[in-house]
């Protein structure tokens, strides 16, 4: 996984106990301009305070042509922002 | 659970268990003996800002390289906050002018500084320790005393505990703290500054005289540069010279202070850890270094009255009331001069402050340029009743209501929300100095 630190759009759905799980997100690449990324699967979730900014950090999984990629997202309570932070 | 039920805990890393009842808590040596913990950010500003970088994913940690925390130069508030370790190697010092430090060190990093993400961090690290003990007071952004008296049941012995928060604190909010251990609040300060970063020290009263009496006297709380010149003068260099001075000497000298730096000196202190250090405030004060140069009064008016809506609306704030005004002015050639004034009838009024502060203000002046001006209120009393005289402002209860019902409309909607009308320009803000932030916990002389 490389460092990315993007913000994106995200689709996320917030279920009744007010956790957050991305669906789908977008960003903005140089290269190949708008890119949709769908969330299959979130393997791991961890709360991280540093400097107490809480923020979110889920890894996940998507399928690309067959091929499994991770990445991980982040979120960011205080701004409610979200970031693809390596992929 | 009854009443006489035996709790099992275990108190010590020895590895040995002890059973007590709760209602003879106090049996135990550990129970008695009171703790108090200090908990200082290590290099606070700077190591919460690399934290909030490394946590971004920036590639380098401030931590690590030559950087410091310092005001912006444009607005000439250019001086250092904070500085990393490896800055502090090449000599630069907290309050030294940023370009000074450049010239030190040419490769410095200089970052603004982020009070919300001090004040975010700061919050952090209090309802972290806050799981150790009920008794907490913050004495400052990165300090907090903690009360750890009769918690040894719950989290072992004070040592041990202190290097659990220790831990949590860098594997949580990635930023590293000293805590100093000791039986009041004074003697755990001054351990907690023996050495750093990421350190944990004890400094109970068989320790003084081998860990705190050798250090300069300068190292004392309270002690700072002319109290350090007074008393090198009598030749006290440590502060175990100072603690073996005879009292009366030093009474004679420096007044009550002295009896009271002597008490320091032999760990003598036994404030209680409480919230609220409001009650003590001798004086309350607000000055800010201005962009550009005043050269009119009417310019320096305006700062002056930005300046006293703060004071005013602080004094307020403490339920307080002051009898003295004083102005201080520092020109742009850096010399400084002050003047100040007793008030006829104590007053918390903004309009009545700000007119005293004005004709001081034009007492002293001497059409100098202006760079800092400086606006203080001392001798406080409470505001529950006020002598008044027959020469008062007829006005002074719809002034008072006027003052009340501005602070609560400023308190529910921010600072700029209503301004007097010489600060709409802008030019200004309208209730100047201070940080910016709001409830932004200030050092404090007072423990």
């Amino acid at each position: 996984m490389k460092l990315m630190r993007k913000p994106i759009e995200v689709i996320a759905l917030f279920d009744f106990e007010g956790n957050a799980v991305p669906i789908r997100f977008r960003y903005e690449d140089e290269s190949q301009g708008l890119c949709v990324i769908k969330v299959d699967k979130v393997i791991k979730k961890d709360k991280d305070k540093f400097a107490g900014n809480a923020m979110i950090k889920y890894t996940c999984e998507t399928c690309d042509d067959g091929a499994v990629k991770l990445f991980e997202l982040r979120y960011e309570i205080d701004s409610l922002k979200w970031y693809l932070y390596k992929m | 659970m009854g009443k006489d039920a035996i709790i099992k805990t275990n108190i010590c890393s020895r590895g040995f268990t002890y059973n007590y009842s709760k209602n003879r808590l106090k049996c135990g040596d550990i129970m008695n003996k009171r703790i108090i913990m200090h908990v200082d950010a290590n290099s606070a500003y700077l190591s919460w800002q690399a934290a909030y970088d490394l946590q971004r994913g920036a590639a380098i940690d401030l931590r690590d390289i030559p950087s410091v925390v310092g005001g912006s130069q444009k607005d000439r508030r250019g001086i250092v906050l904070a500085k990393s370790i490896p800055a502090k190697a090449f000599g630069i010092q907290t309050g030294e002018v940023i370009w000074q430090a450049r010239q030190k060190c040419p490769g410095l990093v200089v970052i603004p500084p982020n009070y919300e993400l001090y004040m975010k961090a700061s919050n952090a690290l209090y309802s972290l320790i806050k799981d150790y003990s009920p008794k907490i007071q913050r004495f400052s952004v990165d300090e907090m005393f903690l009360d750890y008296t009769g918690m040894g049941a719950f989290f072992g012995e004070p040592v041990e505990a202190a290097h659990k928060i220790k831990d949590r604190v860098k594997e949580e909010l990635g930023f590293t703290v000293n805590i100093g251990i000791g039986e009041n609040k004074l003697t755990a300060k001054i351990a907690g500054d023996l050495k750093k970063p990421d350190m944990v020290h004890t400094l109970y009263h068989y320790e003084i005289p081998s860990k705190m009496w050798i250090l300069p006297v300068e190292d004392l709380f309270m002690v700072g540069r002319k109290t350090k010149k007074k008393l090198k003068e009598i030749n006290i260099n440590t502060i175990g010279d100072l603690a073996n001075t005879d009292t009366k000497f030093l009474q004679n000298r420096l007044k009550s202070f002295g009896l009271l730096l002597w008490r320091y000196a032999n760990g003598i202190e036994d404030s209680a850890v409480s919230g609220n250090t409001l009650m003590n405030i001798k004086s309350i004060g607000n000055s800010t270094t201005i962009k550009f140069d005043v050269e009119d009064k009417k310019t320096a008016h305006k700062v002056l009255f930005s300046l006293t809506e703060s004071v005013a609306m602080r004094l307020r704030g403490a339920k307080a009331c002051c009898s003295i005004v004083s102005v201080e002015v520092r020109t742009s050639q850096l010399n400084f001069y002050s003047h100040q004034r007793k008030l006829f009838t104590p007053t918390c009024i903004t309009s009545e402050i700000f007119a005293m502060a004005a004709e001081l203000f034009e007492e002293c002046w001497g059409g100098e340029k202006i760079r800092h001006l400086g606006v203080r209120v001392s001798g406080l009393y409470g505001d529950d009743f006020v002598q008044s005289s027959l020469f008062d402002d007829r006005n002074r209860e719809k002034r008072e209501a006027l003052d009340s019902a501005i602070d609560s409309i400023r308190c529910k909607y921010g600072k700029s929300s209503i301004m007097r009308a010489v600060l709409a320009d802008y030019e200004f803000l309208p209730v100047s100095g201070g940080v910016g932030e709001d409830d932004y916990a200030m050092m404090s002389s007072i423990l």
